[in-house]
């Protein structure tokens, strides 16, 4: 009845699969997203929303190295909502200052 | 004889009518009994971030000049508010329902920031202008 013992590293693997993976493409999507933000002059228009942005950034990092996933994608996905809006509200102070 | 029958029939509708009023009374104890216990079962504890999101997102809705320039942004808005709610719903853990708030809330201000800085772009400043167009 029991499991030969070679199937069991594949099934912990594979159960680690399932229940969290490393968040590669929400990270590429939360840094493009703060790269956006940096370009539309978020440091300077939007500063609390990027410094948020970053430092989420940085605290998915950590969880990443302690493959701890599930935080990290939560820290990831906050990033980039956080730096979507440093973006918008740099754009919009930007021409407002402008005009 | 008359009498004493309708006295003992008195009687009787008095001790039908205590029994009836009795039982009315229990079964509305009952009832707000059951109302209560059950508010208390079934009625998910308020989220403070939901109600958050919520109300960002109620603001956004009722902006007309959101709809009509930042379209795509109130619907990611309102995707994110749905998963938000489900979770909450789902009686899922609190922290993921406050994540989910948070991401709700961020795309609601995102969809009226959009919307205001599209307005800008295009020299628009008041939303009546918008729905005349």
């Amino acid at each position: 009845v029991n499991p030969h013992p070679a199937f069991l590293p594949a099934a912990a693997w594979l159960a680690g699969c399932a229940v969290q993976a490393l968040p590669a493409e929400q990270l590429a999507a939360s840094e493009a997203a703060i790269a956006r933000a940096e370009r539309a002059g978020a440091a300077r228009y939007a500063a609390t929303e990027l410094n948020s942005a970053k430092e989420k950034l940085r605290l998915t990092h950590r969880w990443i190295e302690a493959r701890d996933y599930a935080p990290a994608r939560w820290l990831a996905e906050q990033a980039q909502v956080d730096a979507e809006l440093a973006e918008v509200k740099a754009r919009l102070r930007d021409s407002g200052a402008a005009r | 004889m008359g009498a004493r029958r309708r006295t003992s029939e008195n009687e009787r509708c008095a001790t039908t009518h205590d029994w009836a009023y009795t039982m009315r009374r229990l079964s509305i104890l009952l009832l707000a009994s059951t109302a209560i216990l059950s508010g208390c079962a079934f009625v998910p504890k308020q989220n403070l971030r939901l109600e958050e999101a919520r109300a960002a997102y109620r603001q956004a809705q009722a902006d007309p000049l959101v709809a009509e320039l930042a379209g795509n942004e109130l619907r990611a808005a309102g995707e994110a508010q749905d998963r938000a709610v489900a979770a909450s719903n789902g009686l899922d853990d609190p922290a993921v329902v406050d994540h989910l708030a948070y991401l709700a809330r961020q795309r609601a201000v995102i969809s009226r920031e959009t919307a205001q800085l599209i307005a800008a772009q295009r020299g628009l400043i008041v939303p009546t202008a918008v729905a005349r167009r």
